[in-house]
């Protein structure tokens, strides 16, 4: 395998880890805020609202992942 | 926008206190403050409290209040809805307050007894009915076991239900209890069903305590009849468990048609008369917030300004002379208690809607429902971006907003929907070209051969290819990037005159500060590396940059250095809107070639292939309305609120008529 082989392959591996370890980290995060929020949300049914968007907080994790992911793809692609 | 606020006092003599107080809960727009503890600090003044007379009086209404909410649940949540239209019955409940409780209590002592008899009927009646039902398939089953071992007059029998898990336990049960009779008995089984087997044992009359006391003791359940079929012979049960069972359906039929007609004839008047005594009620228990000294009474509150005129006059005209209305001087720290009272224009006045998610803005601040009417609609249709999403959208907004015309909180989203919808649609022609994905752009190819992009404009291609991320990857992260600089910016210059306005100066200065932080490092990027500015920029960027930091530091110290670092990371945030966006046109282009590919395949996988696609975009337009309506949410409440917006600590609460609990 030539050097520009290598190198998209570390590309197109990277951007996959990146968007795939976003994505795992920010369902982790969203799960537990769900199950905590779910738990309140019994007691206080009108933190709904509010609940929502505590689930969207962690979001930026996988949105980053995404930005840096198809850069690298991109990249890889060029 | 606000509404301008006034702190006024209500001063006038204990005698004309509830006719004061019966004026401003018919006005309903009083918010009434508690007696502060530095009033009470004077010997003179007192918290207002019941005569022994109102006591009693409050404690009357209050089982009368107990009553009408027995009756109205009596009479059934389905027939309350045949409430009367706002005072059909006043003329009725009009009078003096003794009259008033007169006519009350006979109208309820007419109505208790006869309903609660009623509802009591229906519910053993219906009772009864659910048990035979359970009983039916049983004895079904056990009738012809019964009769094929016809019991004689020195035998018993014994009926068992068990689950069928346990089916086997039979045999062994047997053996046991034909070691107690001595061989003098019979069993027989069926399965009544998927999970339940009945059995009769038949016995000798004379082991009857010991076969009773071994049945007990082994924990097997005896099929228990209702009391007026215990005894009988199963047969005969069973005849009459089904004559009871054909009785039964019209007995109940009949109560609820008396209690319909009861419920036509009185649920509008009841509702009407549980109105009358919550707002009643609702006055006693105003009644500790006021003060009052040996002959004059007082009340403290909160008025929008251009009510206290009219206010004042309607106390002269209905009440007297004798009650005064005066606006109070306040200080600063008083006006921050001020409750806020938000009113906006039409077309911004859905987004008030954001402030049940965080409190309304504190008094004397920027209220930002327009800000957020615009910026909302405007990120969400760029997410979107997509002429025939944003089209289904609006169809489905306004067909919710007719059929839920009653709604409020309906009636508030759909507005939202209906707004949002237009941006996407403006943005999914103006700027992408997209009409369900590329499914516009395959029929320009189809119809006239035509590529996109069509156009080019001032250097960039139109339409902007969401689909193809190398094409508009790099475009939509600049835009993205430049609307998060803007609508940051707005937020600190709102963050500015905020804190002047509340006399924060040095809040304001780091405030400021960052505003100069963004603007230099606007200057920076287009001299410095887009080279678009002469190189002077530059330098005037590095001594901005001087000022801002120096600014940030002096007016927010270490905390506010190190939150340069957190607006950055916000600035990034606005990522996302390139994220979403490209990921919502990507998938919707999926969808098609997911479609198309399978169309292809033949004429009955063309039908195939549409519903596919109608299906998919479906799921795609629902996850397009959830997904950009959270993330504009919150690109406004945690990045852009938190750089300007004070929550208020009081919430408007006018004394008023809440037209009774169901409603």
């Amino acid at each position: 395998m030539n050097a520009e082989a290598w190198k998209t392959m570390w590309l197109s591996l990277s951007a996959f880890l990146s968007v795939g370890a976003a994505a795992w980290a920010t369902a982790y995060a969203q799960a537990r805020i769900g199950a905590a929020g779910a738990g309140a949300m019994a007691e206080k049914p009108e933190l709904a609202g509010v609940l929502v968007l505590l689930i969207a907080i962690p979001d930026t994790i996988v949105v980053m992942g995404f930005v840096v992911g198809i850069m690298l793809a991109l990249k890889a692609a060029q | 926008m606000q509404v301008s606020m006034t702190k006024v006092e209500i001063i006038g003599p204990k005698g004309l206190l509830f006719d004061t107080l019966a004026l401003l809960h018919r006005l309903g727009i009083l918010h009434v403050e508690s007696l502060s503890k530095e009033l009470l600090k004077s010997e003179f003044i007192h918290r207002m409290k019941l005569e022994p007379a109102q006591e009693e009086e409050k404690q009357r209404l209050e089982i009368l209040r107990t009553r009408v909410n027995g009756i109205l649940s009596e009479l059934g949540p389905s027939l309350q809805k045949t409430s009367s239209e706002k005072g059909r019955s006043a003329p009725i409940w009009a009078g003096s307050e003794e009259e008033l409780t007169q006519k009350l209590s006979s109208a309820i002592d007419k109505l208790e007894a006869r309903t609660a008899k009623l509802a009591q009927q229906k519910s053993s009646l219906e009772v009864e009915l659910i048990l035979l039902e359970q009983y039916k398939p049983i004895l079904e089953k056990i009738q012809p076991l019964a009769k094929e071992i016809e019991a004689s007059d020195g035998f018993e029998s014994v009926a068992l239900l068990l689950e069928r898990d346990y089916k086997e336990g039979l045999e062994l049960l047997e053996k046991d209890l034909a070691e107690t009779t001595k061989d003098q008995l019979r069993l027989v089984s069926s399965d009544v069903d998927e999970d339940t087997t009945a059995a009769i044992i038949i016995f000798n009359r004379t082991f009857s305590r010991s076969v009773r006391s071994f049945l007990a003791s082994a924990h097997v359940n005896e099929l228990k009849l209702p009391p007026y079929l215990a005894g009988k012979p199963f047969g005969e049960a069973f005849g009459f468990l089904k004559e009871r069972m054909k009785i039964l359906p019209q007995k109940i039929k009949d109560i609820k048609e008396e209690l319909s007609e009861i419920s036509a004839k009185w649920s509008a008047r009841l509702l009407d008369l549980r109105q009358i005594l919550l707002d009643r009620l609702a006055e006693f228990e105003e009644l500790p917030k006021l003060g009052c000294t040996a002959y004059a009474f007082f009340v403290r509150g909160w008025l929008p300004q251009n009510e206290v005129g009219k206010t004042r006059e309607l106390l002269k005209k209905e009440v007297g002379e004798g009650v005064s209305l005066t606006k109070l001087k306040l200080t600063s720290k008083e006006w921050e208690e001020a409750p806020v009272v938000l009113k906006n224009p039409l077309w911004a006045r859905p987004f008030q809607l954001f402030f049940k998610l965080v409190q309304p803005p504190k008094y004397g601040t920027i209220d930002p429902t327009s800000f957020v009417a615009i910026f909302f609609p405007f990120l969400f249709g760029l997410i979107v971006g997509d002429l025939g999403y944003g089209l289904v959208i609006l169809i489905l907004a306004l067909l919710i907003k007719r059929k839920l015309r009653e709604m409020v909180i309906a009636q508030v989203f759909t507005s939202i929907a209906l707004i949002s919808s237009i941006s996407a649609m403006f943005f999914g022609t103006f700027l992408f070209f997209e009409i369900f994905g590329d499914l516009g752009e395959k029929v320009i190819h189809v119809l006239w051969r035509l590529e996109p992009p069509y156009f080019q404009i001032g250097g960039f291609n139109w339409p902007i290819l969401r689909g193809d991320p190398e094409e508009s990857f790099y475009f939509l992260l600049i835009m993205a990037l430049a609307i998060g600089v803007i609508h940051l910016s707005i937020g600190f210059v709102f963050g500015i005159i905020n804190n002047i306005r509340l006399h924060h100066y040095r809040h304001a200065l780091e405030k400021g500060g960052f505003l100069l932080l963004i603007i230099s490092i606007i200057f920076l990027v287009l001299a410095g590396w887009a080279q678009l500015l002469p190189p002077v920029f530059t330098y005037l960027a590095f001594t901005l940059l001087v000022l801002s930091v120096g600014g940030i530091g002096y007016g927010g110290g270490i905390k506010g250095v190190i939150e340069i670092f957190g607006t950055f990371a916000n600035i990034v945030s606005y990522s996302r809107l390139m994220a979403l966006s490209l990921a919502g046109a990507i998938m919707a282009n999926a969808i098609n070639v997911l479609a198309s590919d399978m169309g292809s395949l033949g004429p009955v996988a063309i039908v195939g292939g549409t519903l596919l696609a109608i299906f998919l975009h479906a799921i795609n337009i629902i996850i397009s309305v959830l997904s950009p309506s959270v993330h504009s949410l919150r690109l406004h409440l945690v990045e852009c609120f938190s750089k300007f917006y004070e929550p208020a600590t009081v919430s408007y609460q006018p004394f008023k008529k809440i037209g009774g609990e169901g409603r």
